[in-house]
């Protein structure tokens, strides 16, 4: 009918909002229910961590990447310290360097589960959140037991780690690897394969692989649409090629209706992730070499130059560049933070879909606003 | 007069004013969702005589189909206006003459019937159920009214449905 | 609950000289005053129930501090919220604003009113009750939109929109369900609908007279076996009936706005829907009303399914069956840990007995009138029809706390394409069972 036109109504979704994971604000122009728009804006958790990395000294910078991505904080670490120890042509001793690995895979299956988690909440399920939590509490008090810390660790130094790891915390590991893997056929029973999970997942938000590549996603979020590209097996680091790992990638899964790139396998591919890294868990605690866990210069003072390292954590790669004038403390710091990246898709997938959909997209990509603000 | 008949006689003031109250509201109301809310006085207290008479189902029917089901349209169709809410209505058409006069007369009709027909009012008495008597009338003696205004609905229904398709190919 | 005053009134010599409308009057509103109350106790210990069951399917405590076991959680919030802070935001349209949660709870509140709570009591018996309590919680619709509308909140309108537009869609398969169920029970008064049933299997004054196959083997052999809970209107025409069960519970749990169809208040979406903006008590009429709501459909499906207050099993049944369970329960209990295995072991248990009880043809259902007081009936009815109408809240509760939500598209669909046709098939039928064996 000619003359009868739709007002569209502007949402201001968050920054205080339950389903933003943090201080993220999204604005959305909608028609009904249907999204035209979403413009999502950054900057509310900004702490200069970057400035302040250029303003302390190699080894003061370590607690300040914790807190960029506060859910997966041992990559932090580890990205950074390997970035210091390439500008020092130096590396860790070998047992550091099998229990970073170690660290860092409990960490990514912590990660994961509250990606896990979060994302159930967001479609509305709320229990297998709590199993989530649950899990997640005891990889955290095998943290405590390690470092003191339980989010924050600043454990993984340069030139190795701050403490060493004893057989109590290796028979709490196994302990609670034990306990962990039958959960992962709990949680797909429990939402992995509920009907109205999939309804609610499968077939929403695709991203192409080509697009996905384009845009510069990294981690899960990549792999979701099929591309098969894992630092970790490509560039391996600290010894990642001697362990027997896959890499999960996304498919069609005609029998639930699930298509690459899709909410659903982005969910899924984390799943399987926490799999792979329980391999490597208890690969890792096969064999831990005796030796030195530290060893590092006294005074960390690199010659001049510049560096550029990434690893592969929870959520994507973690670069971290730095420029050395050769003094204690570098002229330029910059992190490529993943989330960051991951979230620049949403105002391309966000689009033509509706409001409970564009939360399950949110979900799905699981940002942290630690990383994306800095 | 027994006290019976005092309270019966009070309820009935009560409603009927309650009723009137209501109806000036949404005729002179300015703000669009106040006169749609206020609609849902006038339906009530109707459906609150319609008890008083006894007449149950019509009592049931009036809240189901007119509360339950006209006035939410009426209130969705409202709300997905935009901004109509700020709509200023003027209500210019209070003081046109030609309406007093047609209110007029239909004022006189309404008098006409409440003093020409007393035997309503003996409805109060009756004590049967109206249910099963709508029930048993409707498909048998007015069958034929009965089914034709389905079909004519049925119309309606498909004539919509049709309506609303068209402008989504578009 | 009119029969009751008077004989009330016949039978008390000091109100002689009254006009009986008197007493009357005031029967009436002490009873819709212990009703009020009653409906708030009851929501406050769902609250609590409800937040324990969600505790025990999320492997937590759940409320613990307030009372032995956290029991008076529920009494302590409401205080919390009876002392809350009374906000109504500046742009709101005020009256609208604070009518609204008034107009929830008496839709809810109203419904009560014709519930068959027990054998012969019901606060008010009417003989239009179903049509009136679907009418009266159509109504409370106009309170979530006015509210939605009110807050001057675009949450909170979107929550409004929604919640009206899945309500009025989700009243067709229902309205259609309960028309199928009317077409056997032949009635509208709710309390008919429950006192037609004879528990050897037949009903009286109704339409239908016989089960068809495979049932009638409990009524046709009614000397061997005792029917009890087989002569319910849910075991009459199988598997239609089982159909009109099951449709008639999803749309209860769409009409309440329960999970997985609590896309009104949907916190993810939508912060919290139409309540977005009340606090206090305002904020607890709304919430009042929720679980007022979740047990008015719950009683409904009770009377039209579930044989409303007669007791399932013969006494001997009713008497082995926690026996049974609970001999079982012991057996299992040192073998295994896992909570739920012991929960099969004691519904098994149960099972046996109420199978048991059925197969010595114990005729008597009543306590009553085993021990030969009639008045305990209504004790008895009472705790059948809470047993009944509780055990289909604490579903929902369930159901809440394990699945997703639904898309607002999908719910819609869910509707329209799927429980609409299947209870027009379902209606069509029965209907034509009805005429079969009339």
């Amino acid at each position: 009918m000619p003359g009868i036109k739709t007002q569209e109504i502007l949402v201001n979704m968050g920054p205080q909002h339950p389903s933003t994971h943090g201080v993220l604000r999204l604005v959305i122009k909608t028609d009904g229910e249907l999204v035209t728009e979403v413009t999502p804006i950054v900057g509310y958790l900004h702490r200069c961590a970057e400035k302040i990395g250029e303003n302390v000294t190699y080894d003061q910078w370590i607690p300040y990447t914790d807190r960029m991505d506060y859910i997966a904080a041992m990559g932090n670490n580890l990205g950074i310290s390997l970035a210091v120890e390439k500008l020092l042509g130096m590396e860790a001793p070998p047992r550091a360097q099998v229990i970073r690995v170690l660290v860092c895979e409990l960490n990514r299956v912590a990660s994961h589960l509250i990606a896990f988690g979060t994302f159930g909440l967001d479609v509305g399920a709320f229990t297998p959140f709590l199993y989530a939590w649950r899990e997640r509490e005891m990889i955290l008090n095998l943290f405590e037991m390690l470092c003191g810390a339980r989010m924050t660790f600043n454990y993984i130094r340069i030139g190795g780690i701050s403490f060493d790891i004893d057989q109590k915390f290796i028979d709490k590991t196994k302990e609670f690897i034990e306990w962990f893997e039958p959960r992962i056929k709990e949680y797909n029973d429990l939402l992995t394969y509920n009907r109205i999970f999939v309804e609610r997942t499968a077939k929403i938000g695709i991203i192409s692989p080509e697009r996905a590549i384009s845009y510069g996603l990294t981690g899960p979020n990549l792999r979701a649409s099929g591309v098969n590209f894992d630092v970790r097996k490509d560039f391996p680091y600290c010894g990642y090629e001697k362990y027997q790992f896959n890499i999960p990638l996304g498919r069609d899964v005609p029998e639930i209706g699930a298509v690459t790139g899709d909410c659903w396998n982005r969910y899924y591919v984390r799943i399987e992730e926490m799999i792979e890294s329980i391999k490597i868990i208890k690969q890792t605690l096969e064999n831990i070499p005796a030796g030195e866990y530290y060893d590092a210069p006294k005074k960390i003072k690199p010659k001049a130059g510049e560096v550029y390292t990434r690893i592969e954590n929870a959520r994507g790669i973690v670069g971290f560049y730095i420029i050395s004038d050769g003094s204690e403390k570098p002229v330029r710091a910059k992190v490529r933070a993943p989330s960051f990246i991951n979230l620049s898709i949403l105002p391309e997938i966000g689009k033509n879909v509706l409001v409970a959909d564009l939360i399950a997209i949110l979900g799905s990509i699981d940002i942290v606003l630690g990383e994306i603000d800095r | 007069m027994s006290l019976n008949e005092i309270l019966l006689n009070i309820i009935f003031y009560a409603l009927a004013l309650t009723g009137l109250f209501s109806s000036f509201m949404v005729a002179t109301s300015t703000n669009m969702v106040r006169t749609a809310f206020s609609l849902l006085g006038v339906l009530f207290s109707f459906a609150g005589l319609y008890g008083l008479l006894r007449a149950d189902f019509l009592f049931a029917a009036q809240i189901l189909v007119y509360v339950g089901g006209i006035l939410v349209l009426i209130i969705f169709a409202i709300m997905l206006t935009h901004k109509i809410a700020n709509v200023n209505l003027s209500n210019e058409s209070t003081s046109s003459s030609t309406v007093i006069a047609v209110v007029c007369i239909l004022f006189a009709v309404l008098v006409f019937i409440a003093l020409t027909l007393p035997e309503y009012i003996k409805i109060n008495q009756r004590n049967k159920p109206l249910t099963e008597m709508i029930g048993n009338n409707l498909l048998s003696d007015s069958l034929l009214p009965f089914e034709i205004l389905s079909v004519l609905l049925l119309a309606c229904l498909i004539g919509a449905v049709y309506l609303a398709r068209k402008e989504v190919k578009e | 609950m009119k029969e009751f005053i008077e004989h009330l009134y016949n039978e008390l010599e000091f109100l002689e000289g009254l006009p009986f409308i008197i007493p009357f009057i005031i029967g009436s509103f002490i009873l819709a005053f212990i009703i009020i109350n009653f409906i708030a106790v009851f929501a406050g210990v769902c609250t609590y129930i409800e937040r324990k069951v969600a505790a025990r399917i999320q492997a937590r405590v759940g409320p613990y501090m307030v009372g032995p076991h956290g029991i008076l959680q529920w009494l302590a919030d409401a205080l919390k919220l009876l002392f809350k802070e009374d906000t109504v935001p500046e742009k709101a349209d005020k009256l609208l604003f604070k009518l609204a949660p008034f107009i929830v709870f008496a839709g809810s509140f109203a419904c009560w009113v014709a519930l068959p709570l027990a054998p012969a009591f019901s606060p008010a018996r009417l003989n239009i009750g179903i049509l009136y309590i679907i009418a009266f919680g159509s109504s409370v619709i106009l309170g979530i939109l006015m509210a939605g509308w009110a807050s001057s909140s675009k949450w909170a309108l979107f929550g409004a929109m929604r919640s009206a537009a899945q309500i009025v869609s989700y009243e067709v398969p229902t309205g259609l369900t309960i028309l199928a169920m009317l077409l056997i029970t032949g009635t509208l008064d709710m309390h008919n609908t429950i006192a037609q049933i004879n528990l050897d299997g037949t009903i009286s004054g109704g339409q239908s007279q016989g089960l068809p196959f495979p049932l009638n083997y409990f009524s046709t052999n009614a000397d061997n076996f005792s029917a009890g809970m087989f002569s319910w209107y849910i075991f009459r025409y199988p598997p239609f009936t089982f159909i009109a069960f099951i449709i008639i519970y999803i749309c209860a749990l769409a009409e309440t706005n329960r999970v997985p169809f609590d896309i009104p208040e949907a916190e993810s979406e939508l912060v919290s829907g139409y309540h977005t903006e009340y606090s206090g008590m305002r904020f607890s009429f709304f919430f009042l009303s929720e679980y007022a709501n979740m047990f008015v459909f719950s009683a409904i499906i009770t009377t039209l399914f579930l044989g409303g207050w007669l007791p399932p099993f013969n006494i001997t049944g009713s008497l082995l069956a926690p026996a049974c369970g609970i001999i079982l329960y012991m057996l299992v209990k040192g073998k295994t840990t896992d909570p739920a295995n012991r929960f099969i072991a004691f519904c098994t248990g149960a099972g046996i007995g109420i199978f048991l009880g059925v197969l010595s043809g114990d005729k008597n259902y009543w306590f009553a009138d085993y021990l030969g007081i009639q008045s305990l009936r209504f004790i008895e009815g009472l705790f059948w029809f809470f047993t009944k109408s509780f055990g289909l809240v604490i579903l929902m509760m369930w159901l809440r706390w394990t699945i997703p939500r639904y898309r607002v598209d999908q719910l819609m669909e869910l509707c329209w394409k799927k429980l609409t046709p299947l209870a027009f098939i379902n209606l069509f039928c029965i209907g034509i069972l009805e005429w079969l064996y009339k």
